[in-house]
């Protein structure tokens, strides 16, 4: 006898609908599949806080208990396969990396889909495969996730698993950009600074440059650090320059210390 | 002058009418305890309803499946455990669709209006059973609070409000056996009436306890946050389903390989 049925014997039985027995035991099933859902998520918010304070090995522990209980949580299974291409807190191992983004990927999770197109692009746990990789890249850019779509602006750019496409690679570039990746950003910063693949604007470069530094991309710290130090686009402004340049410093990148020491 | 005499009340006349006074008073929150478990039941039979459809027929297809796979099991093993492993799912796999695809299935949104739970209010008030004077009169009440209780689930104004005009062209009997009979039965009725008020309320709560109610509970929760828990539930089914028949067509072409 299981739970459920048990707890239909303690409600007195009525000719209604509500107390037949069949029909309880579906309600009782759903009932009890949801809660050890919640339990899952519940493994996959104290997985991510891990992971957040570089307690790795808690965090893919955590994981690992979120999978057991919901093993389609596509979340989850991502989480898995970054880990483990990683090596956070578990032996690297891509092969297994790759088997979690697939199935992640196959349930239409972008973020998934995104990894499974770098692991093709790198040959990671799987024969390396550009065509496949720009597919995977291509299902995710079109969910709108920038990474991907940045991704696949490099793919029609050289060709890789698409016929080389400039208008292609530019109008991704443009919805990753716009979408809020800051690779995509500083690169279209670099396009419109330099005048390549765009026409020559400092304005629009010094305006895509700050979009990426404000979260954090370091090399578009340093650029926008330079663009306030020669005024290009912006007013020239020593202090915003120190302020930018320092901050790309703090992230390790030399350029922006040697030209803080040059002040 | 004797009139003097008939405006005084004896301490009995007094204790009868306050008596009345208080059974009025519980009658009319009867009145509203009954209309409250009836909303709760037809509330929950609709949330049944809707659960069975969206997630319970996905159930039941999930269990036809792993009949299904079962069976091409015990089909290649041959063994003694593999057929009795199919016969229980194949009992599982048709509880769960005769379940799914039942009568329960079937219940409708409940969207009571004020008229219908005024009228169930009313008409509730009148023939509940456990207002009855006499003990002769009680099966007659528990069949028109019957009736009064599926016309209230069907959302059937019009069955009250011929219940009601019927109850006005034949009223009660009426009573006059002397205050110290009359105090008697509304003393009993006043009992009746706690009894059943605390029943209704163990109800409730026995209810409140179910599965249903607590799923139903959640979805709602889920609903004002502008979350589709059914959706969700059914998803996930959903994606089991899919993992089945792919285990299942494996199964089948690896039997049609030997």
């Amino acid at each position: 006898m299981n739970e459920s049925d048990r707890q239909i014997e303690l409600v007195p039985s009525k000719p209604s609908a509500l107390t037949k027995v069949g029909t309880k035991s579906l309600v009782a099933r759903g009932r009890a599949d949801l809660s050890v859902r919640e339990e899952a998520e519940e493994w996959l918010k104290k997985g991510l806080d891990f992971h957040s304070k570089l307690q790795f090995e808690e965090g893919f522990a955590c994981f690992e208990r979120g999978i057991q209980l919901n093993p389609n949580h596509p979340e989850i299974q991502r989480w898995l396969g970054n880990m483990l291409t990683n090596g956070e807190g578990v032996r690297q191992d891509y092969t297994q990396a790759a088997s979690w983004y697939r199935k992640a990927a196959e349930q239409g999770n972008a973020w998934a889909q995104c990894c499974l197109g770098t692991a093709y692009s790198k040959g990671q746990g799987v024969t390396q495969d550009y065509v496949q990789a720009a597919q995977w890249y291509l299902k995710a850019a079109e969910q709108g996730y920038s990474v991907a779509q940045y991704a696949l602006c490099y793919a029609y750019y050289y060709g890789q698993g698409v016929m080389q496409d400039h208008t292609q690679a530019a109008l991704w570039w443009h919805k990753a950009a716009e979408g809020g990746d800051a690779d995509a950003q500083n690169a279209l910063g670099n396009a419109y600074s330099s005048g390549q693949a765009v026409t020559q604007d400092y304005v629009q470069a010094a305006q895509w440059y700050l979009k990426a530094a404000e979260q954090g991309n370091a090399w578009a710290q340093y650029n926008l650090g330079n663009a306030f130090s020669q005024g290009q686009g912006v007013n020239h402004d020593r202090m915003q320059a120190a302020f930018w340049w320092r901050k790309a410093a703090e992230q390790g990148c030399e350029q922006a210390l040697a030209a803080l020491r040059d002040m | 002058m004797s009139s003097e005499i008939v405006h005084r009340l004896s301490p009995e006349e007094e204790e009868l009418a306050a008596k009345r006074g208080e059974l009025a008073q519980l009658e009319a929150q009867l009145a509203d305890e009954e209309l409250a478990l009836a909303s709760l039941k037809a509330d929950l039979a609709a949330f049944e309803g809707l659960y069975l459809r969206r997630v319970g027929i996905l159930y039941a297809e999930l269990d036809e499946l792993k009949a299904r796979l079962a069976e091409l099991r015990a089909e290649q093993a041959g063994t003694p455990e593999a057929n009795a492993a199919a016969a229980e799912a194949r009992t599982q796999a048709e509880d769960a669709y005769s379940a799914a695809h039942g009568e329960a299935a079937e219940a409708q949104p409940f969207l009571p209006t004020a008229d219908l739970k005024k009228l169930y209010r009313d008409a509730a008030k009148r023939v509940h059973p456990d207002t009855a004077a006499h003990d002769a009169d009680r099966a007659r009440r528990e069949r028109l609070m019957k009736e009064v209780n599926a016309a209230y689930a069907a959302g059937d104004e019009e069955a009250l409000r011929r219940l009601l005009a019927d109850l006005d062209a034949s009223p009660d009997a009426v009573q006059g056996a002397g205050v110290g009979a009359d105090l008697i039965r509304v003393l009993r009725q006043l009992k009746q009436v706690r009894n059943r008020i605390a029943a209704i309320e163990l109800e409730v709560t026995v209810l409140s306890e179910t599965d249903l109610a607590k799923l139903k509970a959640k979805a709602d929760q889920a609903a004002t946050g502008g979350r589709d828990l059914l959706e969700e539930m059914a998803a996930s089914v959903q994606a089991r389903v899919i993992v089945s028949r792919q285990e299942f067509e494996k199964v089948s072409t690896s039997g049609a390989d030997r």
